[in-house]
């Protein structure tokens, strides 16, 4: 006869079945008492429970509830004693709750004065009522949210059964109240309470159980067993739960400083939860993984920003209730001081360790909150003994927990979202932002890598500026694919945000260069990725892209309202684009200014035979610069003109003159008039039609506003358009010279400077019709 | 069939409640009176506890008069009246301004108001509110001929049939039992003056009611000093 045994692991039908006996059910409840000896009869019964404990050989033990009660010291260690001690902490229970469940109509006799519904009176029946009622309805609301996915928890009596034994610890213990967190404490105890009680009466069912089993396991007393434990409990717990400050300056008046470079968790009052898990990562944590710990606290993620949950609601809401029961089981058997709760911690943050340094903050701070399932939870606990004890516990086998990281990070940006009146606000769009020039000042440095390199750098000049950068935009990504392995690509993406943790100052233009080197740097010196391959600066430059493109179709997927914190990303990001490249401009701008003073100075001086052409040329490099400089607007049609190759224009409302008497050396840039600006088709100078002031047909646009966000992108196209424009010059019908009159005014020898068409005005005067847009250069 | 389970639990809760001593009560407020019910036959291991939620308390003022004859409530009546405890507010009128309403309004969410004969709003001029086992009717009652007769108001019970009549416009405290109704004239509790009497105490009532109990606390400010009285009505 096969005798088997199956746990059902399904959260929503425990409560009701945990073990299925598929056996005959004399059977079980012979097994029963047969387990019952087991454990608790024989000589030293307290040793081998809590070894069973530790090693987790308890998570279908039958008798359960009573072993906890063994580990929290509620029964005695003498047997014969038990059923008395039980028997006590029941009355004594029942008693709590009388008193401390009033009826306030109840005191007749009290003065009238006192004990009416308004008396604010202390000694008010009443008052003590609403006082209660208020109680009450802050630990229901608790109550209610514990433990949602589960069955059990959504019955009306165990909800009534949590809401009055933390009512009564709460009344019992004055000075600390009702805390959050203590019903998460108290759901697993009653839990289990109720998985032996369900057990206990399949048994009893066939056999007769003894006299001791039908006490300890008496369904009716649950509540009053479920107050023993956890007010055991909570006698250790308790100073997790304080906020009582240890730090007597609480002077209000005095302005406290707090010291320079501190640690975010250092500033702040110290309550012992914090100094708690404070003192295990500092020296915990540093002793056993110093660079975990370097890292954490370069990230600056106070320990106590998830540190607090796992500790006060020992892992609670980071297992499945089946893993915690397993862990609680462990904790307790230790010891009632709770004191493996600190190596379990380190345990849990070294099992992610990998994950976490390479992990930018947004990723960690998923990943903490978020704890990642662990397959088997006693290997943390096995770790945990080893390393508080390392010299008496077997050397475990580390795992390490390697997963796809992305669905850690968009957790965490919501944590961050959420946790915004922190300083850590800032940090994620200049990261962002900082990311991507910097990938953009790599791109202008470095622009042919290798192999993939190629096709990022100038697929990424054009199409850099309408595709966003930030990782999790869900703009449509240049489809290059290139053939890096899948983990390679995390390694490197990992290795990206890391490098974004790093808050880069970019100055403008020329200073995006120097910001190359520091992102190799980064990597260099970053930690290792878990695939171990080392880190090709090179290719991670290219790959950045197939790391965008694939991180972004994984995040497709995203939510509604991440789209929103995208957008502001993305905008953020694009103003930073937008800055840069003017930046940019503005510095091509004024170098070409200088060096084509430089050249028409000395072309005016030599008397060449082809002047003309050399100064049209010229002065097609000037309109260049000036569109830069972002004097001149850039028309989008001039690059259909380009195509065309004719000269179309349509109208010449304002090219009205030929004057280009003067001399060559007019040529100095381009006015900028309140006028249409259709460039430049092929300016073509014959020497000798033109009188060489010939430039291109020119219907100025004016322009509203400097760096126009149309003109900037456009440079560089018009930076090649221009230059073949110049190249291929034709007589066009009119021809205007317009000056700069700030050049005019620069230069010597402004003569000639034609006017425009509408005004009579001479072009040196900074005339205020002219609406030259270039502020900046004034 | 709740019925039964009513009336099965209240001997149950009486039983033991004789045993202990406590007076008899039980809340019969539908919805509480289920759920108590439901929880108290399936886990016959939880103690009887009393169930708090059914605390009704409610509040009866009015003829306050401001800002015309009076500037605001007393110091020590503000005082008491804090919010959150109390669940509904019935006003006989003569607020007299929106602000006032306002003010009420703070204290309770279910605030009821008829128009006395200063009101300038629109309030209707009776009102009945059920509230526990209570039909309770409000009027101002200067409608009612003459003022603060108990026959007339009796007239009026009958018509609106009610357990409790609440009325004012006499600015003085009264509560009267009469043929087993339930007269209550909260007074004013500015001690605003009346057409009639210039020395007038500033009081209201607040009621406890229970399932078919009404106990009225009454508050008067006499001399600076917050008095209290009780007051015990029994519905059958």
């Amino acid at each position: 006869m096969l005798k088997r045994k199956t746990f059902c692991k399904d959260l929503e039908g425990t409560a009701k079945t945990l073990l299925r006996f598929k056996h005959s059910e004399e059977d079980s409840g012979l097994r029963a008492s047969k387990e019952w000896e087991e454990l608790f009869v024989n000589n030293n019964y307290l040793a081998t429970i809590r070894l069973k404990g530790i090693n987790g050989q308890l998570r279908s033990s039958r008798f359960r509830s009573v072993c906890w009660k063994l580990f929290l010291e509620v029964l005695p260690q003498d047997r014969s004693q038990w059923i008395k001690t039980t028997s006590d902490l029941r009355t004594s229970y029942s008693k709590i709750k009388e008193i401390h469940i009033t009826n306030p109509r109840k005191a007749g006799q009290q003065d009238l004065i006192i004990n009416n519904p308004l008396s604010q009176d202390e000694g008010s029946l009443w008052n003590k009522f609403f006082q209660d009622k208020e109680l009450r309805a802050m630990i229901e609301q608790d109550v209610t949210r514990t433990f949602p996915e589960m069955q059990y928890f959504q019955q009306e009596n165990v909800r009534k059964i949590l809401t009055d034994v933390l009512f009564c610890y709460a009344r019992e213990n004055e000075q600390l109240l009702y805390k959050q967190g203590m019903h998460e404490l108290l759901a697993p105890i009653v839990f289990i309470l109720h998985c032996d009680h369900q057990a206990f009466s399949h048994a009893s069912e066939a056999a007769q159980p003894s006299e001791e089993m039908k006490v300890l396991l008496n369904p009716e007393y649950l509540e009053h067993d479920a107050y023993a434990m956890f007010t055991r409990l909570m006698k250790t717990a308790e100073h997790w739960f304080s906020t009582f400050e240890h730090d007597s300056q609480k002077e209000k008046d005095v302005m406290i400083t707090p010291t320079p470079f501190a640690r975010p968790q250092d500033l702040g009052p110290s309550i012992a939860i914090v100094a708690k898990v404070n003192q295990i990562q500092d020296h915990l944590l540093k002793k056993h993984d110093i660079e975990l710990y370097m890292h954490l606290n370069r990230l600056e993620i106070a320990p106590q920003i998830y540190g607090l949950r796992w500790v006060r609601l020992l892992f609670g809401r980071e297992f499945p209730l089946q893993d915690l029961l397993v862990v609680w089981d462990a904790l307790f058997a230790d010891s009632i001081t709770l004191n493996l709760v600190d190596y379990i911690f380190v345990a849990m943050l070294l099992y992610i360790r990998d994950a976490l340094i390479s992990s930018n903050y947004q990723t960690c701070l998923g990943l903490l909150m978020h704890y990642p399932p662990i397959g088997d939870v006693h290997s943390l606990i096995l770790r945990a003994l080893f390393l508080r004890d390392p010299k008496r516990n077997p050397r475990p086998v580390t795992h390490q927990f390697q997963q796809n990281l992305d669905y850690y990070k968009a957790r965490g940006a919501d944590l961050m979202n959420k946790t915004r009146a922190s300083a850590k606000a800032a940090p994620l769009n200049i990261n962002k932002v900082s990311n991507s020039l910097l990938n953009f000042g790599r791109k202008l440095i470095a622009p042919a890598m290798a192999s993939g390199g190629a096709v990022g750098a100038p697929a990424g000049g054009s199409s850099f500026p309408p595709s966003a950068m930030p990782v999790r935009s869900t703009v449509e990504a240049p489809q290059h694919h290139h053939h890096h392995q899948q983990h390679h690509h995390q390694a490197q993406q990992q290795r990206m945000m890391k490098s974004e943790s790093m808050p880069v100052q970019l100055g403008k233009g020329q200073s995006s260069k120097n910001i190359s080197s520091s992102p190799s740097i980064e990597s260099l010196s970053g930690g290792r990725e878990f695939t171990g391959s080392p880190p090709l600066s090179a290719s991670k430059k290219d790959s950045f892209f197939n790391t965008i493109s694939r991180s972004r179709s994984q995040s497709k997927t995203m939510s509604r309202k991440e789209s929103e914190e995208e957008l502001e990303a993305q905008i953020s990001f694009l103003q930073g684009q937008l800055n840069d490249l003017e930046a940019m401009c503005k510095y091509c701008a004024k170098m070409m200014n200088t060096h084509l003073g430089n050249i028409q100075e000395v072309i005016l001086q030599e008397h060449l035979e082809k002047e003309d052409e050399i100064l049209v040329s010229l002065a097609g490099l000037k309109q260049i610069k000036d569109i830069l400089k972002g004097s001149l607007r850039f028309n989008q049609s001039q690059l259909e003109a380009e195509e065309n190759e004719q000269i179309t224009i349509a109208d010449d409302h304002y090219c009205s003159n030929s004057q280009n008497k003067g001399t060559g050396d007019a040529l100095k840039g381009s006015v900028m008039t309140k006028q249409q600006f259709i460039s430049e088709r092929q300016t073509t100078t014959d020497s000798s039609t033109s009188e060489s002031k010939t430039a291109d047909d020119y219907i100025m646009v004016s322009k509203e506003e400097e760096g126009s966000r149309s003109t900037v992108p456009e440079p560089a196209q018009s930076l090649q358009t221009h230059k073949e424009a110049v190249v291929k010059p034709e007589a066009p019908s009119r021809s205007l010279i317009f000056s700069d009159p700030l050049m005019g005014s620069i230069s010597a020898s402004s003569s000639n400077l034609s006017s425009s068409p509408d005004d009579d005005s001479s072009n040196n005067s900074k005339d205020s019709d002219f609406a030259i847009v270039s502020p900046l250069d004034i | 069939m709740r019925h039964i389970l009513v009336t099965a639990v209240r001997v149950l809760v009486t039983a033991v409640l004789e045993r202990r001593g406590a007076g008899q009560w039980l809340c019969e407020r539908p919805g509480a009176a289920g759920r108590i019910c439901a929880v108290l036959l399936s886990n016959p291991s939880l103690t009887l506890v009393f169930p708090l939620r059914c605390v009704e308390l409610v509040l009866a003022l009015g003829d306050l008069h401001i800002p015309h004859r009076c500037s605001g409530l007393p110091a020590e009546f503000k005082k008491l009246l804090v919010p959150g405890k109390i669940q509904h507010i019935l006003c006989t009128g003569n607020l007299c301004t929106k602000e006032t309403y306002d003010y009420l309004r703070t204290l309770a969410s279910d605030v009821h108001v008829v128009r006395g004969d200063a009101d300038s709003l629109n309030y209707p001029e009776e009102k009945v509110v059920t509230v526990g086992q209570f039909r309770i009717g409000l009027i101002h009652g200067h409608q009612v001929i003459p003022w603060g007769n108990v026959a007339s108001l009796a007239l009026l019970q009958r018509q609106l049939d009610v357990d409790i009549l609440i009325s004012g416009h006499t600015h003085r405290f009264e509560a009267v039992e009469h043929e087993n109704k339930f007269y209550i004239n909260p007074g004013s509790a500015t001690g605003a003056y009346n057409a009639l009497e210039t020395n007038i105490i500033p009081s209201f009532v607040l009621m406890d009611i229970q399932a078919s109990t009404v106990v009225a606390y009454v508050y008067q400010l006499i001399e600076d000093d917050v008095k209290v009285e009780r007051i015990e009505f029994k519905k059958y």
